[in-house]
């Protein structure tokens, strides 16, 4: 026989020859100073390839009963790839569909949309805060007047920063959907069409009061754009277990692909309902102008989603909104529920 | 379910994450897809499991791949500086592992996909005939590729680890 080739050394040291493949390589061995020199090297070479690939090991967790993985939520075992553009076939299709029922927009709703300025929302905020406040609001929040909210992304965000201490008592209606977003008096809000497309399977973007009071038009957000994490990493990612609706199924955690520490609790309360939990903690400082950026690109892609009820309060530690198809007062009650 | 999925599940669960982990990096993430493996499983019932688990798993970590790489460029087009990176104060210690863990990840990056597939495939347990089909390489050439994998993998390691060392020195 011939000397061993590296590759049949490896295999040999392996385990993986054939019993009469392995003979003759053993044959040889004992023959052959060169060859068992060169076996050694493959030894080591295989130790040190063991070792460096044991340098990259993740951090081991049990793993979780075989049988809870049956209860996976359909949409998962299907592969998410294919279920993220089903759900969004859904929701665009089922909006099409309950739009045409609602009645069409009004050339009004269009125009604001279609124009939609940045300076929207500023102008939005000025007369919220007086409602909010008559509402129980957090004092910090209490501050109206176009002049004040100039000045208004410092203040949202000193606002931010410190919860005040009331806060937790009260649902805070920060935002009512809005087609009405533009200055028009109030009259013609009120007479704008209610949320009348409560769509949504995929969700809206919440991050807390500062960039919510900056931008008050719900911005949906394509929540497959967020990356699912495990309940592990939400509670890290805000120092606590996420806020949830007890007894209400969670579908998914996912963390927002911004780095700005929210996290999104999806549950499901039936199978076309799905209400999210926007989460943050109180007192991140998050990159905000790092966020907006991507939030505002994201709105450029989902101009055309329907709007949706938001209501956020603080639960303990962390600030959560929530987002769903379905009225404020709906909401308002879910909201109450969250621990 | 059946029993031999269960010990599948019980053998191979945690050579299926770290085998996703060297893929995507992230052991949330190859947790979950793990699990997105196995709970196909319970579904499809494969008749070799653990096999099949591993064709799924590479595949959803394709996927995974792909989308990353979306959301990254989508992100390079939105940021005008990258996210905080390290923001967790880590110990010293801490970054030595970081960094050797990233250096392993750099140097498997160095490999040809099939090479670092077998590899992988390899230290996830497999055996050669599984590695075999898996891959398309005749079963008499699985020792040669690892043998070259893994010479390449040191290399890159040790090459790798140079460079580091010029650069802090």
């Amino acid at each position: 026989m011939s000397h061993v080739d590296e590759g049949t050394l490896h295999a040999y040291l392996d385990g993986a020859l054939p019993p009469a493949e392995r003979s003759q390589v053993d044959v040889h061995l004992a023959g052959c100073p060169e060859c068992r020199e060169r076996l050694a090297e493959a030894r080591a070479l295989i130790a040190r390839a063991d070792a460096l690939l044991a340098l990259a090991l993740p951090a081991e967790r049990a793993a979780p009963p075989l049988h809870e993985l049956r209860r996976r939520p359909l949409w998962r075992r299907v592969g998410w790839p294919i279920a993220w553009a089903a759900s969004l076939t859904l929701a665009v299709g089922l909006g099409w569909v309950l739009r045409g029922r609602a009645g069409a927009p009004t050339a009004l709703a269009r125009a604001e949309r279609d124009t939609l300025p940045q300076t929207v929302a500023m102008q939005h905020y000025t007369d919220e805060p007086r409602r909010v406040a008559q509402e129980g609001a957090p004092a910090g929040r209490d501050r109206g007047g176009r002049e004040e909210a100039q000045n208004r992304t410092q203040a949202a965000r000193a606002d931010s920063a410190t919860p005040p201490a009331n806060a937790a008592s009260g649902v805070v209606p920060i935002l009512t959907p809005s087609i009405a977003t533009s200055d028009r008096p109030p009259a013609v809000r009120a007479a704008a069409p209610a949320p009348a497309v409560p769509i949504t399977v995929d969700g809206m973007v919440a991050t807390g009061a500062a960039r919510v009071m900056e931008r008050a038009r719900a911005e949906p957000v394509m929540s497959s754009t967020w990356p699912v994490i495990q309940r592990g990493s939400a509670s890290r990612m805000l120092g606590t277990e996420p806020a949830t609706i007890p007894g209400v199924p969670v579908k998914d955690m996912r963390m927002s692909p911004y780095a700005d520490g929210v996290v999104l609790v999806e549950q499901v309360i039936d199978s076309t309902l799905v209400i999210q939990l926007f989460q943050r903690r109180a007192d991140a400082a998050a990159a905000d102008s790092v966020a907006g950026r991507g939030y505002q690109f994201q709105r450029q892609l989902d101009a055309e989603r329907a709007r949706v009820e938001r209501l956020a309060r603080f639960v303990g530690p962390l600030r959560v909104e929530i987002a769903g198809p379905l009225g404020t007062d709906s909401l308002s009650k879910l909201l109450e529920l969250v621990k | 379910m059946p029993d031999d999925l269960a010990e599948v599940y019980r053998t191979t669960y945690h050579a299926l994450v770290r085998f996703l982990y060297r893929k995507v990096w992230d052991a949330e993430r190859a947790a979950d897809l793990a699990q997105e493996a196995f709970a196909r499983a319970l579904v499809h019932r494969p008749a070799n499991a653990r096999g099949w688990l591993f064709v799924v798993a590479a595949n959803l970590a394709r996927d995974e791949g792909r989308r990353r790489l979306r959301e990254r460029r989508h992100l390079t087009l939105l940021k005008a500086e990258p996210a905080a990176t390290g923001e967790h104060g880590e110990p010293e210690e801490a970054i030595d592992v970081e960094a050797r863990r990233a250096r392993v990840r750099a140097a498997l990056e160095e490999l040809t996909p099939r090479d670092r597939e077998v590899l992988l495939l390899w230290d996830a347990g497999l055996p050669y005939e599984e590695i075999a089909a898996q891959t398309g390489l005749a079963p008499g050439a699985v020792g040669t590729t690892l043998a070259r994998a893994r010479r390449r993998l040191v290399e890159a390691y040790e090459a790798g680890s140079e460079e580091t060392h010029v650069a802090r020195g």
